[in-house]
């Protein structure tokens, strides 16, 4: 956004003002505000740190004053907020997950992402600028089916950590570009580092042995030498806990399935008898099928570093000016506009490049560089992206 | 009540029990009191031996001789005793537990209060139908994350609702650490003047003293001679202060000490303070090493450029020009004949 020119962001920055004068309420408290970092970015890309308030409305008169891009708050309860990293005194910090729809590489993406050269700003199809051949920087466009993406990872989440982990006090936001942020409330605080590095991988089952899931053994005949001769075998356990449970349910389930579409759509590992016993290899695919379809892919780093700061619910995300909100019902949420909140009045842009795209229910695009006239919210989010700017009518 | 003080001699009760039994040092110039300080004796014995000491009499001589001996390996005042002893009293410990966590109801929920909630703060059920403890994951993590093995990794164990589902070896197993601890800390932190113990435990304490520097050469060597590359000596000192090396620095250690030419045996002994240590397991994986087991491939140290990219290399200036860790103990010695 720094390098959009002097109008465009005042343009934008105006808008982002408008936004919190009119919503205060939709800003979210930290619990114990007193004890959270806070930081945020100014339009023209300079990052401030180590900031406190000591209520909601301290921090509301900054967003009035300075209104940054950015806005984040600390995962981390500090004795001292203030102070450099190492004198803060940390006391826990919540437990948060990162689900980044860019990491479930939808396959739609091809058809709505575009490239932006940051040198010479050309729009590009793909991640070379034609016009002088350095490496473009993606944009992304996130359509309903990238959303619906994100949702099934969500939801995969919340089970495995209310079934698993026990964590039924959780709040879902949409991160306000192209992911959803899981916030677990009360529970979990005081997990170290690498503590929490083992409940990411829980959730995205890094690190699971099969053999220790599923105790590996040998069915058969014990030859003249005293060894077992025969297939090793995995025992399905579809009524156990955890992991070893929900694989098993799983891979019992697609071979059911497997076996009525038999003839239709054969599965590699339903003509192996699931059901009771197999080959090993044959499980050691299944279970591989079923960790693709149930682990969750989150960034791990984001769940492990407990200083991180975390864009503040209620707040604009200056990649898209979009809100980041609370998903009450992740089914029915709609970012498009339930995340829109940006004034409607006209402004006359010139627009770079972008594909079709949806806000408020309205449809716009898809453009090539050329000049139009567009809601106020519209050219926000083009704006920052980087693809559209402010032109005189 | 009482056996179990006499199992668990570092418990809250046993403490209370030895104050009303209102022993004073003194006492033990008595002859008739040799018993216990031979007990107390046999324990730190043990510990140097590297052996858990298996007797078990009654709790009155039991908690005392515990004390006496926490007081003998004070006394001694060799740092790595402290931790040894420690070690191999939560062993002795932990052989009792095995037997506890199997009896009826009443007494594994008994031995959960006194033992896990008491002592280190953790609240463990027991599931009577099927035999298993419960852990919540919070705690269960805050032990089983310095272990380094698959087995021990959350996504490998049966989790519902918050808890994790263990049984009785893991659920001491993950304790064990956390027991050395409090015995360490006990020892440590006795204030005591040396020379104002009674005499026949100056003199135990002196006997013990010489046994230790004469059958544990090897260890002594280790510690005092610093001939051996700083990359050794820190994963060394990380054993010896009770940590936890990785898989790699485990195996840079075992194949440099095979290749100065230290047995299997002597490198076995090496890996007895680790907090996951096997005895069965590190001696099967140091044969392999040596080329005694398996494909029988000797393992060589790897490289100086390895162990940095490691993260394991500690250069100091006396490693310039040498590729391989174990070329610096040749190097020190050419000086030392050069000089």
């Amino acid at each position: 956004m720094s390098n959009q020119g002097y109008e465009t962001i005042q343009v934008v920055r105006q808008a982002f003002r408008e936004f919190y004068y009119n919503n205060s309420r939709m800003l979210e408290t930290p619990e114990e505000i007193g004890t959270r970092e806070f930081g945020y970015s100014t339009f023209n890309g300079i990052m401030v740190r180590h900031l406190s308030f000591k209520s909601i409305n301290e921090l509301y008169a900054l967003l009035i004053r300075e209104v940054p891009s950015d806005v984040y708050s600390s995962a981390a309860y500090y004795t001292n907020p203030t102070l450099p990293m190492e004198e803060k005194g940390l006391r826990y910090a919540d437990l948060i997950f990162d689900i980044d729809i860019k990491e479930l590489n939808p396959p739609c993406s091809y058809t709505h992402d575009v490239y932006i050269c940051e040198r010479c700003s050309n729009v590009t199809e793909g991640r070379v600028c034609d016009a002088c051949n350095t490496t473009a920087k993606r944009i992304v466009f996130p359509c309903d089916s990238c959303i619906e993406l994100g949702k099934r990872e969500v939801k995969k989440i919340l089970a495995i950590l209310e079934e698993d982990l026990g964590i039924d006090r959780v709040k879902v936001y949409f991160s306000g570009n192209y992911g959803f942020h899981i916030h677990v409330r009360g529970s979990y605080l005081n997990l170290d580092s690498k503590a929490r590095s083992e409940i990411a991988n829980y959730v995205s089952a890094k690190g699971i042995v099969y053999d220790i899931l599923f105790k590996r053994y040998r069915r058969g005949k014990i030859d003249g030498e005293g060894n077992e001769r025969g297939s090793d075998m995995f025992i399905l356990k579809p009524n156990a806990y955890g992991w070893a449970g929900r694989i098993s349910r799983y891979i019992i389930q697609e071979d059911g399935e497997g076996r009525r579409k038999k003839g239709k759509e054969k599965k590699g590992y339903t003509s192996k008898r699931l059901g009771d016993h197999t080959l090993y290899y044959a499980y050691t695919h299944a279970v591989e099928d079923a960790l693709h379809a149930l682990s969750v892919s989150i960034d791990p780093n984001v769940t492990m570093d407990v200083h991180r700061i975390f864009r503040l619910a209620g707040t604009l995300n200056g990649k898209s000016s979009l809100a980041k909100v609370t998903c009450e019902c992740i089914d029915s949420f709609d970012p498009s506009v339930d995340a829109c909140f940006i004034g409607d009045r006209e402004v006359y842009a010139y627009i770079t490049g972008a594909p079709r795209f949806r806000l408020k229910g309205n449809t716009f695009g898809p453009y090539r560089q050329e000049y139009s006239r567009l809601p106020l919210y519209a050219f926000c989010y083009l704006a920052c992206k980087g693809l559209a700017t402010i032109a005189k009518s | 009540m009482s056996s179990v003080i006499a199992r668990y001699p570092f418990l809250r009760s046993a403490g209370e029990y030895l104050r009303l039994l209102d022993y004073s040092l003194d006492e033990f110039n008595d002859p008739s009191m040799s018993h216990i300080i031979d007990k107390a004796s046999k324990r730190v014995l043990a510990a140097i031996n590297g052996t858990v000491y298996n007797e078990l009499s009654d709790e009155d001589v039991e908690v005392v001789s515990f004390l006496l001996a926490c007081i003998l390996v004070r006394s001694i005042g060799v740092k790595s005793l402290y931790r040894r002893f420690a070690l191999y009293e939560a062993r002795r410990a932990e052989r009792f537990l095995l037997e506890d966590l199997k009896r009826d109801r009443s007494a594994i929920e008994k031995i959960l209060g006194l033992v896990f909630k008491d002592v280190f703060a953790v609240d463990i059920k027991y599931i009577q139908g099927e035999g298993r403890f419960i852990m919540r994951v919070e705690d269960y993590l805050r032990y089983s994350t310095s272990f380094h093995d698959s087995y021990w990794r959350l996504t490998n164990r049966v989790v519902h609702r918050g808890y994790v589902y263990l049984d009785a070896r893991d659920v001491i197993r993950l304790v064990r650490d956390e027991l050395v601890h409090l015995i360490m800390k006990r020892i440590e932190g006795m204030r005591m003047d040396i020379s104002s113990l009674p005499e026949p435990i100056l003199r135990r304490s002196e006997g013990l003293k010489s046994m230790l520097i004469q059958d544990k050469e090897f260890r002594v060597e280790r510690l005092e001679v610093k001939s051996y590359p700083p990359c050794i000596l820190n994963i060394l000192r990380t054993l010896e202060q009770g940590g936890n090396p990785s898989h790699t620095a485990r195996v840079l250690l075992a194949t440099y000490m095979l290749g100065i030419g230290k047995s299997v045996d002597q490198v076995c002994e090496l890996f007895r303070s680790a907090p996951d240590y096997n005895e069965r397991v590190t001696r099967y994986q140091v044969e392999h090493l040596a080329g005694l087991r398996g494909n029988r491939i000797v393992y060589s140290c790897p490289s100086c450029e390895k162990v940095m990219l490691q993260g394991l290399c500690f250069k100091a200036e006396e490693c310039d020009g040498i590729k391989n860790p174990v070329q610096f103990r040749g190097r020190k010695e050419e000086g030392r004949g050069m000089i």
